[in-house]
């Protein structure tokens, strides 16, 4: 079976003022791949998700959802192309109820998908769904955005924490989730403080640092790694 | 093992919920369906035929059709900050080029005023649509561009220079067209035709998007909603009625100064209209302008300053503890008082 | 030479616009709060400053300093009402917006209801007697009477911000209201400190301003308010030292459009207004306020 890559990030560059956040990162993912994205606190993982995901333009480099160059399209237009996200601090639809929100999404982002009925089942909010969200705990929301992002029916998803202070038993559900996820030909670039969770979910994991990518590989060998252990023993 | 256990047994239990939700669901949606047509339904037709009979009643024709345009400017102002929290300053401007090109359209082309009004809703359109890159700007910064536009639009008409083709300062006259039934008649169906718009708006696609916008555009975009299209379409729409409104003015007073139509004060009206009865439902503009515009006609004509202190007033108070309006506190009372009653007979 | 006759009235213009804007620009700094009763504050200290003269004698440039503590205080205290509703709210800026605009309309009504709507002027004798003549030109004497009270007055904002521990403060919070709390600044206290400065230096040039722009009446707010928005808007939102260049720039396109384009010269501050916001919407010294 050949993989085709379904995202390409290549040597990406983006500036704040002075401060280069990413310094010329590169990464592909093929379909129904599951990648961990790691690194200490500011070295560009989050930046890097906004520029793939288009609500940051980047100042070098380029993006492509399936073979199609999306550098330059907004956000909205690359949903189209099969790139979706998650957010750190969940960004829903507060006034609108769990429905109404993943309405909106495949009626906007998802209209060719088929998973309009399935999304709130698969990602456990089927008995949430006349709920307004402003109703919500945090985990619940962080769901209700993943949900609204596999409505537009992506390709390629990115994941931001979803992980983060849930118990062992809640992570190792959410593992399940995300399994079943990429079994629905949803590549899944998974950021992740978590490196047990991620042990158990990933094949491969790639690892920033200040902005540059400094190892990328079997998760195992990343644990053995001097520079991957200097910059978590050290930041 | 546990966890696969979990994933085999998911799919059939919720599958069985299902059945029994959707049956329940889908009664619980229809009589909410029923319910929300006949609500609708009597906001538009109630209205119209209160205004309809209205003139058997009571004689000021000119205050009930002003009263009609105010709902129709504040169902506007409804459209564009209910929906997408942009508050409008200069709609004015929009009210002042409807009412200018119903006026030359008569004038210039002697088009029947029925079609010239059209046309002035249409050329406000136009206008709006030359003005969309404001919607780029921040929610503050549109606000005040807004203001600057209409004042410009003003600057732009009422200017000596143009006397050729506006009159200038000096004023139009389409006192030839005069109709005091037909100017009527097109009032009332300026204020259906407006309060269908905001349900149509509110039941559409378009709502939906404009709702998800004002809560987060981020997650809008993310969710494949463009945003500036979106928000435009409201805008388009938002300035049409008020460009068919200035069309009925100026077919009901027949003579007017650039000074009256691009009058600051007519974008306060509208807002504070909407605000005080609540933006973002239908009803509340309706209440807003027929109350508060009664009110100020019955007292506030002579004493305009009383007035603008209680709508200065209204602002404050409203923006800061009455977010959702008249319509939206009668609403919370009715269901605490269901709520009572309820607990009342259990 | 009428050519330098605009020229020289446009920065006499410019600097009493600057001196008219600092004030907005400064409430904006702080707390992003976007005052639209700014040109209502400058009609208060209007009527003060004819009050102050008419009733006391007091000579408006004395006024400028006159009205000054009484608005301090007054905005303080107003600063400490909103503060609440305000850090609350979901879009702050918008709010404040909202807000400021009811306020105006209270103002305005108010002023009506006391003192009635029609426009009061002060003589310009109050200030200077006969013209001054400049490179073989001769201009109104209050011009420069005003243009030279609008220096120290703007200089001394600018001294406040750079060189007083207050406005370091200030300048602290302008930047990022989280680090300056961080570092152990009242952010709540300065910020309502502030607010309290840039009203009184709006109602200080209120007590001149009537000289330039041929009186004061109750429903002038508004056209002012756009003015000083134009004006900091060109020289960049949050940008104190912008202000004095978008007044000079604002001043001389505005004299040398009455020069050449008479009639359309009312038009200038809503163009320049637009055009910068839509072509430059970071003014001269740039700030982002594009949203998509």
């Amino acid at each position: 079976m050949t993989l085709t890559n379904v995202l390409e990030v290549d040597g990406v560059v983006k500036s704040f003022g002075g401060f280069k956040a990413l310094n010329g990162v590169s990464l592909k993912v093929s379909q129904g791949e599951i990648v961990g994205l790691v690194g200490p606190n500011g070295c560009g993982k989050t930046t890097l998700v906004n520029v793939v995901s288009g609500i940051y333009s980047c100042d070098g480099g380029s993006v492509r959802l399936g073979g199609k160059d999306v550098t330059h399209l907004p956000a909205h237009k690359r949903v189209l192309f099969g790139v979706n996200r998650t957010f750190q601090v969940p960004k829903p639809f507060k006034d609108m109820t769990v429905q109404e929100n993943v309405e909106l999404a495949w009626n906007f982002g998802g209209r060719h998908g088929s998973l309009r009925d399935s999304v709130l089942g698969t990602t456990g909010l089927e008995d949430l769904k006349d709920r307004v969200t402003s109703t919500l705990n945090t985990a619940q929301q962080k769901r209700l955005d993943l949900a609204r992002a596999l409505a537009t029916n992506p390709q390629v998803l990115f994941v931001d924490e979803l992980g983060a202070g849930l118990n062992p038993s809640e992570l190792s559900d959410l593992a399940e989730m995300l399994r079943g996820i990429s079994k629905l030909n949803v590549a899944l670039i998974v950021v992740e403080h978590l490196m047990g969770f991620l042990e158990a979910l990933t094949t491969r994991v790639v690892v920033l640092e200040a902005g540059k990518e400094i190892f990328e590989g079997n998760i195992k060998d990343a644990i053995r790694d001097k520079k991957v252990v200097e910059v978590f023993l050290g930041g | 093992m546990r966890s696969e256990e979990k994933l085999g047994d998911i799919p059939a239990k919720s599958g069985d919920r299902q059945m029994t939700d959707k049956g329940q669901s889908l009664r619980g949606l229809g009589s909410l369906l029923k319910r929300r047509n006949l609500k609708d339904l009597l906001a538009v037709v109630v209205p119209v035929v209160i205004f309809s009979l209205a003139p058997h009643f009571y004689s000021n024709e000119i205050l009930l059709i002003s009263i009609m345009i105010y709902v129709a400017l504040a169902e506007g102002v409804n459209i564009i900050y209910g929906f997408t929290g942009y508050l409008p300053f200069g709609y004015v401007g929009f009210y002042g080029v409807g009412a200018y090109a119903t006026s030359l359209a008569i004038l210039d082309f002697n088009l029947p005023p029925e079609v010239s009004i059209i046309v002035g809703g249409a050329i406000s359109a136009l206008v709006a649509l030359v003005l969309m890159p404001l919607l780029r700007l921040k929610g503050s910064y549109f606000a005040i561009a807004t203001l600057a536009a209409a004042e410009a639009l003003y600057a732009i008409i009422g200017n000596p220079s143009l006397k050729s083709i506006t009159q200038g300062p000096y004023g139009i006259n389409i006192g030839s067209v005069y109709s005091s039934g037909g100017s009527y008649v097109v009032a009332v169906v300026l204020l259906g035709l407006s309060i269908l718009t905001v349900i149509a708006v509110k039941r559409s696609k378009l709502g939906l998007a404009l709702r998800a916008i004002k809560n987060d555009p981020v997650s809008a975009s993310l969710s494949g909603v463009n945003v500036v299209v979106e928000r435009t379409k409201a805008w388009l729409i938002s300035a049409a009625i008020a460009g068919l409104a200035g069309g009925v003015f100026a077919w009901t007073i027949t003579i007017f100064y650039p000074s009256a139509v691009f009058d600051i004060s007519i974008s306060v009206f509208a807002i504070v209209f909407a605000l005080f009865g609540g933006v973002g439902t239908t009803m509340g503009p309706v209440i807003g302008a027929v109350v508060l515009y009664g009110l100020y006609s019955y007292v506030g004509v002579t004493q305009p300053q009383y007035f603008q202190l209680i709508f200065g007033a209204i602002i404050v108070v409203f923006v800061l503890f009455v977010p959702k309006g008249i319509v939206g506190l009668l609403g919370t009372a009715i269901n605490r008082l269901g709520s009572l009653g309820q607990r009342q007979r259990g | 030479m009428l050519f330098e006759y605009a020229v020289v009235a446009g920065v006499l213009f410019g600097l009493f616009y600057a001196f008219l804007s600092i004030g907005l620009n400064l409430v904006f700094g702080v707390q992003r709060i976007v005052n639209l009763a700014h040109g209502d504050v400058i009609m208060i200290g209007g009527f003060a400053s004819w009050e102050l003269y008419y009733t006391y004698h007091i000579s408006p440039l004395l006024s400028v300093v006159l009205v000054i503590p009484p608005t301090v205080l007054a905005g303080f205290i107003i600063y400490r009402l909103i503060d609440g509703p305000l850090s609350r709210a979901q879009d702050p800026e918008m709010l404040s917006l909202i807000l400021f605009f009811g306020v105006s309309q209270i103002l305005e009504a108010l002023v009506t209801i006391f003192l009635g709507n029609n426009q009061r002027s002060i003589p310009d004798s109050s200030l200077v007697h006969g013209p001054v003549h400049f490179l073989g030109q001769s201009y109104p004497g209050v011009w420069w009477i005003v243009a030279g009270a609008s220096i120290p007055m703007v200089g001394l904002v600018i001294l406040y911000l750079y060189r007083t521990k207050l406005g370091t403060a200030t300048r602290a919070i302008m930047a990022d209201p989280i680090e300056a709390a961080a570092v152990g600044i009242d952010v709540r206290k300065v910020s309502a400190i502030t607010f309290g400065v840039g009203l009184a230096i709006t109602a200080s040039v209120g007590a001149i301003a009537p000289f330039m722009i041929g009186g004061v009446d109750p429903s002038e707010g508004v056209n002012l308010t756009i003015l000083a928005f134009a004006v900091i808007v060109i020289g960049s939102l949050g940008n104190i030292g912008g202000t004095v260049v978008g007044g000079l720039i604002f001043g001389v396109a505005f004299e040398l459009a009455q020069l050449y384009l008479p009639s359309w010269s009312s038009l200038i501050p809503y163009v320049l207004l637009l055009a910068v916001l839509l072509f430059k919407p970071s003014g001269v010294l740039g700030k982002r306020v594009r949203s998509a």
